[in-house]
């Protein structure tokens, strides 16, 4: 049969589609008839749902399905996520799919070029190039590289395969680079992963304090969440904590800007002022807090073969007074900029027991050299005031991808972690290897390369092969011109799967087209513990498989047939019955199936089918005793550990040779590398390319000019790109910020290497840098 | 081709008239909320200029508060069809 629809009529469906969801968010409770009628009207479109891609909120969407494509968007009003509401890359989501180069067809290197081959030969190649790098080198010489867009499916097949068949743990993601540091604080805090609470605590919050968290263009939806929460409450406040004004300081009731790395500095101030004050809750810290202290002066992990072990030891509460002894309002006003007056502010709003308070962070937190000491600090802040646990008491890691929670953290694609603990532990190893049904054995008890390091043994010729999959490292890796020369050495064998050509697809040896998202049937986690089934909606283009289907294809080629036997069509289900075993119990149990497909995300612990929202509090938490109240069952002693963390200063700080700050991250309108965003015309035309902030005072000290293109070097590389002076950001004095979006304007080159040596996730935030004025050769000044 | 929508805000009291005012402009259409003081406006016009010069018309619209854009296509693919 063939039929047709209009494009136009698609596009006004799809305009009055936003203008309803969003007037439904700012007005709550509007209705309107005439749409209502005119959607029914406008059955030539099947509305299906999906979770959106583009960040870790996990905002339900509603996909208007036509002619087998996708073409049109509009937020979920049953999604208890986003409640109807998008962001820009939300409603434009589905135009990602429809690049004009989207890859169809295997790419396999002959010489200098690649050459279309069936996916099937490509995939044989695959196998046996991973067979024969076993055979020759050994199994630890082949990677996985993945991503925390992974699907759950994709990530647990590619865990099994890698560590359960091959019997490697060279298997890591990019969550590695944004979420790395939030996992270890979580782990050394309270001995479990993720947050206690969940997004409704913004609902109930008094305060908000975001710590370096540019939440209104990076978690817009929750964003603007908050910001009705304070419409309703004129007591509620939003104070905004970073190294750089953005729109989220512009929104915020206040702003404080404190110096690169110092916020080590800042939370031991607010701790030694709740102290002071006697603002303690001392009734929770002695019944559910232990005090603890780590090594010091651990290093930046910039020795090619670096290793750190931490070390938990006993500490107390007056060794505790006497480290924040040197934190005073007053020392650490000079190391932070931070007035002594506006420190002890902050402390009072923590301090003062009728307000409720959530602190919020992403990157500016994680991507640190001691991002695991700040998490630390801040939910210090929290267990000496007992705020926590609690509906509006809350401190909150947010997540930058949307299963970086669901597949890296829950599913473990990292080094050392199975899908249930780690790879060290003998019983979780049994575990695994039963679920598995694998010999022991094969789990290797070893963890071997975090991503840097993974990356470095590339460069030696320690690993001759790798995988990378939903991801685009040489993009995003910290120095980057090192491991780009290094992926590129004699003897090494790089398999992209992916959906458009990138720069990492420009090193590939094989390149395997990926269906993207809804493509594909899969389940993604969010960063409120909350996991999002969504169907396959539409077909794939030309020969693009799931990246699922592309390693048991792999699996069964390697001869690991009897452990990936599901079928095509029902593979998903099977799978997901498969990894539940593994959360099984009431601190972790996932929901089944069949209510994952029918409802918009469901959080776990999901137990005798009722979501945890609030964990380790038993008035919520059925895995908490009763007994005693508050339980943080993740330690062995029940409770949560206050640890004792000093300030330390960055890996690399300005000098006379370089003497600013460089800081790079994202920007609303494109998704991390901009493989999808970018070809979206919408979104591409608002941002089409890299800049440079700067000070405007800066700016004219140096006789730099808006959109005047500029010269950035630092000791690893240097970059020409046009300035903003007046761009939605403005850095302080002496520091610059670069979105990292654009392939063509690669700021990675500059950036430095350098990792927490508890999580190993680099600082994209604290580089040193030098700017120059281009100056046209005839005008130069002489020297 | 441009295809736009806003959410409008109109003065209190304002919106039946308002609601009127627009609708007998061309290229727009309106959908009145059925319990609060809001309309939706959809914009359908011939090319850029047009869009920019019925910008302008609504700018100048007293009854107006304020406006907020939720979608604009430029359709640069207008009277394409999808078909199978």
């Amino acid at each position: 049969m063939k039929t047709s629809i209009n494009r136009r009529a698609f596009l006004k469906k799809m305009a009055l589609g936003a203008a309803a969801a969003t007037a439904a968010s700012l007005v709550p409770g509007v209705v309107f008839g005439e749409w209502r009628a005119l959607d029914a009207e406008g059955s030539d479109i099947q509305w299906r749902k999906t979770p959106c891609r583009f960040c870790g909120v996990g905002c339900g969407l509603l996909v208007g399905l036509a002619q087998g494509r996708a073409v049109a968007v509009k937020g979920d009003p049953d999604s208890p996520v986003n409640r109807g509401l998008c962001c820009v890359k939300g409603y434009h989501s589905v135009q990602a799919l429809y690049g004009e180069d989207r890859l169809q067809k295997a790419l396999v290197r002959r010489g200098d070029e690649m050459v279309e081959v069936p996916i099937g030969e490509a995939l044989d190649l695959v196998a046996a190039k991973m067979r024969e790098t076993i055979d020759e080198h050994g199994k630890d010489a082949v990677s996985i590289y993945g991503s925390g867009q992974w699907t759950i499916p994709d990530g647990y097949v590619a865990s099994k395969l890698f560590k359960g068949a091959i019997g490697t743990n060279n298997v890591e993601a990019n969550a590695r680079l944004c979420m790395a540091s939030a996992v270890t604080g979580f782990l050394t805090s309270f001995g479990l992963d993720e947050p206690m609470g969940c997004y409704e605590d913004i609902d109930h919050a008094d305060i908000f304090v975001l710590w370096g968290n540019n939440m209104a263009e990076m978690h817009p939806v929750l964003f603007s969440r908050m910001l009705d929460r304070r419409l309703k409450d004129s007591q509620v406040k939003i104070i905004d904590l970073g190294t750089r004004t953005t729109r989220t300081s512009q929104a915020a009731d206040q702003s404080f800007l404190f110096k690169p790395q110092t916020d080590l500095a800042l939370a031991n101030a607010i701790c030694y002022e709740l102290l002071r004050n006697n603002w303690v809750d001392w009734d929770f810290v002695e019944r559910h807090v232990a005090f603890k202290k780590g090594k010091t002066d651990i290093g930046y992990g910039l020795e090619e073969h670096f290793a750190f072990q931490d070390k938990a030891q006993d500490s107390s509460r007056e060794e505790f007074q006497r480290l924040l002894a040197d934190y005073a309002p007053e020392k650490v006003e000079a190391l932070t900029g931070i007035a002594a007056a506006d420190i002890r502010y902050l402390a009072s709003l923590y301090g003062d027991p009728s307000r409720k308070v959530m602190s919020l962070w992403c990157m500016g937190m994680n991507q640190h050299t001691r991002g695991t000491w700040i998490n630390n600090l801040v939910y210090n802040i929290h267990l000496l005031t007992g705020k926590i646990s609690q509906p509006g008491n809350s401190p909150f890691s947010l997540t930058g991808q949307p299963s970086a929670c669901g597949t890296v953290r829950e599913v473990g694609t990292l080094t050392h972690k199975l899908p249930h603990g780690v790879v060290m532990n003998p019983k979780h190893r049994a575990l695994a290897a039963k679920i598995w049904k694998v010999p022991e054995k094969n789990i290797d008890p070893k963890p071997s390369h975090h991503t840097v390091s993974m990356f470095r043994a590339l460069d030696r010729g320690d690993i001759r092969f790798m995988w990378i999959q939903v991801t685009n490292p040489m993009v995003t890796m910290p120095n980057l011109r090192r491991y780009r020369d290094g992926a590129q050495k004699e003897g090494r064998f790089i398999v992209v799967s992916e959906i458009y050509p990138t720069p990492t697809t420009d090193i590939a040896d094989v390149v395997l087209p990926a269906a993207m998202w809804f493509e594909q049937e899969g389940l993604f986690g969010n960063s409120e513990r909350r996991t999002q089934h969504f169907d396959q909606l539409i077909e794939p283009p030309g020969e693009a498989m799931s990246d699922t289907w592309q390693l048991i294809e792999v699996a069964r080629r390697l001869g690991y047939g009897e452990l990936f036997p599901w079928s095509y069509e029902d593979h998903i289900r099977e799978i997901w019955a498969e990894y539940r075993q593994f959360h099984a119990g009431a601190k972790h149990e996932m929901a089944p199936y069949e209510e994952l497909r029918r409802r918009p995300g469901i959080m776990w612990p999901y137990v005798e089918g009722k979501e945890t929202r609030w964990r380790y509090n038993a008035q919520y938490d059925p895995a908490a005793d009763p007994g005693r109240g508050y339980d943080f069952y993740g330690k062995p002693d029940h409770r949560a550990w206050i640890w004792l963390r000093p300030y330390e200063p960055a890996a690399e700080s300005p000098s006379a040779e370089f003497p600013f700050w460089l800081n790079t991250g994202r920007v609303l309108e494109h998704w991390h590398t901009g493989t999808m965003t970018r070809r979206v015309p919408t979104l591409h035309r608002a941002v089409p390319e890299a800049y440079v902030e700067l000070h405007p005072a800066d700016a004219r000290r140096l006789g730099i000019a808006e959109g005047e293109k500029v010269r950035l070097v630092s000791a690893r590389g240097k970059l020409e790109l046009p300035a903003r002076l007046a761009g939605r950001g403005r850095p302080t004095q002496g520091q610059v910020f670069v979105p990292f979006f654009d392939e063509a304007l690669l700021i990675n080159e500059l950036t430095l290497d350098a990792f927490c040596p508890i999580s190993k996730q680099p600082d994209y935030k604290k580089s040193a840098v030098r700017v120059e004025k281009i100056w046209p050769a005839q005008t130069e000044p002489a020297l | 081709m441009p295809i736009c929508s806003y959410i409008v805000f109109p003065r209190p009291g304002a919106t039946r008239d308002l609601s009127g005012r627009l609708e007998a402009l061309e290229g727009c259409r309106v959908e009145v909320a059925q319990n609060k003081d809001l309309l939706l406006l959809l914009t359908d016009t011939e090319s850029a200029g047009d869009e920019e010069a019925l910008q302008t018309r609504l700018k100048e619209i007293d009854d107006i508060q304020c406006m907020v854009l939720t979608f604009g296509a430029l359709d640069e693919g207008a009277g394409e069809t999808y078909e199978n």
